[in-house]
């Protein structure tokens, strides 16, 4: 083929009806008068190469794409609620600058807890060593091993009747005390009769139970 | 939103071809899909409206191709008739009349449609772009240059290139279809090709 290269890309341009005025009337022309330019141009027009590239890629775009639309309208449904955006859960802004302290914030409630757990241990466990007569929430008169005997004191009743029942009944007295989110039990063992004949210092002993975690002493 | 979904419906077939010609890969082109039509819904303020709404989404499917083939670990390659002639056994859709007219005829246009997918993955990925922009959605040469941000003349030089290769990788289909071995412009009167570099010019 002796075509110029220009001649050829116009030739190709009136096959596939891209000219237009007086370029595909001098293309059409050179047709008319040029065996090789009129083989090229139906040549290039019977080509089946086109029906094949269109054929093949439309049915495999067909297939493809099912379920495309539905996906994008998602996606933006999604992106308009401010919350996915490429299948990633995105947190607002403010969440996540949060997140970024949230360890610090977490440790700094929590010692404030624990901070406010031991005043108020340290408080009323104070006070009811000074001050016999506020009544504990509850208290349990456990009696010591081999002592059948048990005391129950109502709730209402106070330390000094409790200790005494409990000195009496030769127990264990246990008051529970309320704390902010601390479980705290006062366990007051009186030393008995065997201590007392010993002159020991103090005649009972006080032992504070905080519970740290659920189910942990 | 249902303008926007009647507009995805009108060109996901297309979006989705001129991507895999790119990519040449179903995931990634269908995710390219996406994502363009996504990108393209954010920016609709931005569309003057000057170009036609494929035209634009086209540039934006060519830009995200570009990036996923830039992804770190990404192995890019564009395959060669001689690693794909190993692969021919492989199903694609069948081109011609639609099957169960003729099992012979079946078998025929399934062949055909393997070649194709072949000599396609042969091209570079510029060529197979403008095919199919062309075959598939007839755009002018005029809107090709536009879409692909180069001029006319280098529309046509691809795909007078594009078409050529096509022909002779697939000379024998060729012969059976129409009869006749496809005239190749090997040569012009100065002795020499029409230019690939000069064809490449502008591509990204």
């Amino acid at each position: 083929m002796t075509l110029p290269r220009e001649t050829v890309l116009d030739l190709m341009g009136l096959a596939d009806g891209m000219l237009e005025g007086d370029a595909k009337a001098k293309a059409e022309q050179l047709v008319a008068s040029n065996e090789e330019a009129r083989l090229l141009v139906d040549t290039l027009r019977a080509s089946p190469v086109g029906d094949w590239v269109r054929e093949s890629t439309d049915r495999q775009a067909s297939a493809a794409v099912a379920g495309v639309a539905d996906s994008v309208m998602a996606r933006l449904a999604a992106d308009a609620s401010g919350a996915v955006e490429g299948g990633v859960v995105r947190m607002a802004p403010w969440v996540r600058r949060g997140s970024r302290r949230g360890p610090a914030v977490v440790a700094g409630v929590g010692a404030a807890l624990v901070l406010a757990a031991s005043i108020a241990l340290y408080v009323r466990s104070g006070s009811q060593r000074s001050d016999e007569e506020l009544a504990p929430v509850a208290s349990v008169a456990v009696p010591p091993v081999g002592v059948p005997s048990v005391a129950l004191p109502a709730p209402s009743a106070s330390a000094s009747q409790a200790e005494a029942k409990t000195a009496a009944a030769g127990g264990v007295e246990v008051n529970a005390v309320e704390a902010p989110s601390r479980a705290v039990s006062v366990f007051r063992i009186p030393m008995g009769a065997a201590a007392a004949a010993a002159n020991a210092p103090h005649p009972s002993s006080v032992v504070i139970w905080v519970e740290e975690d659920t189910g942990t002493k | 939103m249902g303008a926007f979904r009647r507009l995805v419906e009108r060109n996901e077939r297309r979006a989705f071809a001129v991507a895999f010609a790119l990519v040449r890969d179903e995931n990634d082109a269908r995710e390219i899909v996406q994502d363009a039509f996504l990108r393209a819904f954010k920016s609709l303020d931005g569309f003057q409206g000057n170009s036609a709404f494929f035209t634009w989404l086209y540039r934006i499917i060519t830009n995200l191709s570009i990036d996923l083939k830039r992804k770190p670990g990404r192995l890019v390659v564009e395959l060669d008739e001689a690693r794909l002639a190993e692969d021919a056994s492989i199903e694609f859709p069948a081109v011609g009349r639609p099957e169960g007219t003729n099992p012979a005829e079946d078998i025929r246009r399934g062949e055909i449609a393997a070649r194709l997918q072949i000599a396609l993955d042969a091209l570079p990925s510029y060529h197979r772009a403008v095919i199919v922009l062309r075959e598939m959605d007839g755009m002018s040469y005029d809107e090709m240059a536009e879409a692909m941000g180069v001029s006319k003349g280098t529309i046509m030089s691809r795909l007078f290139h594009a078409r050529q290769k096509l022909q002779r990788a697939l000379a024998d289909c060729y012969d059976e279809q129409i009869g006749a071995h496809p005239p190749v412009v090997a040569r012009t009167s100065a002795g020499e090709t029409p230019s690939e570099a000069n064809e490449r010019g502008g591509e990204s």
